[in-house]
């Protein structure tokens, strides 16, 4: 530090002077930034997170709306009916059942004969 | 300093601020009065200017309430330290916009604690004006450093958090900006009536 240079004291008695300056806020100014605070914090600038569609509006929508929903159900309603209580032109669907499970042991014991008949085959070369 | 604005510490600050958000609109007012004055102080002493200082102060509070809904996913910093950042870089933008510090006569308000003589008021402001011309003068990173340490009185570390540096990079800015300081305003010494007194 050169000689004319101002020294430590003379330096801060300019920055006690310029702490001191500062005038007060003006009171309207005080005024305008608390009513722009609550302003601004009442209606945030974000954008709302949209909200993930549930099961139920997913297969709506898949369907077709209401419209398709109500189709569906109708459909629904009306096959269950049918296989509970089949009107008398159908034939009975447990007849269907009995026979399905009689064929389906005659076929698995073909099968597994053939597969044995294969073996002893095999070993036999 | 003469600014009415309550002193508030950080955590109080932050929690004014998350009830501010929920909708504590009295909570919303206090911060922003504490807060506003605090600001309005730092933009005046870098623009010296009355209506820019509180134009910088409401649009850096404006701001601040625009990111208040995720300040503590932002991490966390202490809203006045967060504001100290935008009011110097609302001043530099202002500044480097080609404004002329107004070191008018204007700018630089009456020192305001006792009522010194006609003389005395004159020095005082034409020291002032001459400290403001050299604190002008500086590089930005000088300047503002040296007003946030020397003029606002915060420490090196809150410093350091305001303007994004290490705590050595605060001592070196300061250190710089106080030898160019005294050498600039040595040149002004008997103008400013140091010669004449011992300090």
């Amino acid at each position: 530090m050169n000689k004319s240079d101002l020294n430590e004291a003379e330096l801060d008695a300019l920055f006690d002077l310029a702490r001191e300056e500062v005038p007060a806020p003006d009171p309207a100014f005080l005024a305008r930034i608390q009513r722009d605070a609550v302003t601004a914090l009442r209606t945030p600038e974000q954008p709302r997170r949209a909200k993930a569609p549930g099961l139920f509006q997913m297969l709506r929508a898949s369907v077709g709306g209401w419209l398709g929903m109500s189709g569906l159900v109708t459909a629904t309603v009306a096959g269950l009916w049918i296989g509970v209580a089949p009107p008398s032109v159908l034939p009975d669907p447990a007849v269907f059942v009995s026979l399905a499970a009689g064929e389906a042991a005659a076929d698995a014991d073909y099968w597994l004969g053939s597969v044995e008949d294969d073996w002893y085959a095999l070993e036999d070369g | 300093m003469t600014s009415t604005a309550p002193d508030i510490d950080g955590d109080t600050q932050t929690s004014l601020l998350r009830k501010a958000v929920a909708g504590d609109d009295h909570a919303a007012q206090q911060l922003a009065h504490a807060l506003g004055g605090r600001a309005f102080a730092q933009a005046f002493r870098m623009l010296r200017s009355h209506a820019e200082a509180e134009d910088v102060a409401q649009e850096a509070l404006l701001r601040l309430w625009r990111v208040a809904p995720d300040w503590d996913e932002s991490g966390g910093a202490q809203p006045s330290t967060w504001l100290y950042r935008v009011v110097a870089n609302l001043c530099i933008d202002r500044l480097r916009r080609g404004r002329t510090a107004s070191l008018d006569d204007d700018g630089v308000a009456e020192p305001m604690d006792e009522q010194p003589g006609a003389e005395a008021r004159l020095q005082a402001k034409s020291r002032l004006s001459a400290l403001y011309a050299a604190l002008n003068s500086l590089p930005d990173r000088q300047q503002q450093a040296m007003v946030l340490r020397h003029i606002e009185g915060l420490g090196n570390p809150e410093i350091a958090g305001i303007m994004d540096i290490s705590v050595e990079a605060v001592e070196s800015l300061t250190a710089r900006g106080k030898r160019a300081l005294a050498q600039l305003l040595g040149r002004r010494k008997a103008e400013l009536g140091f010669e004449d007194e011992q300090v």
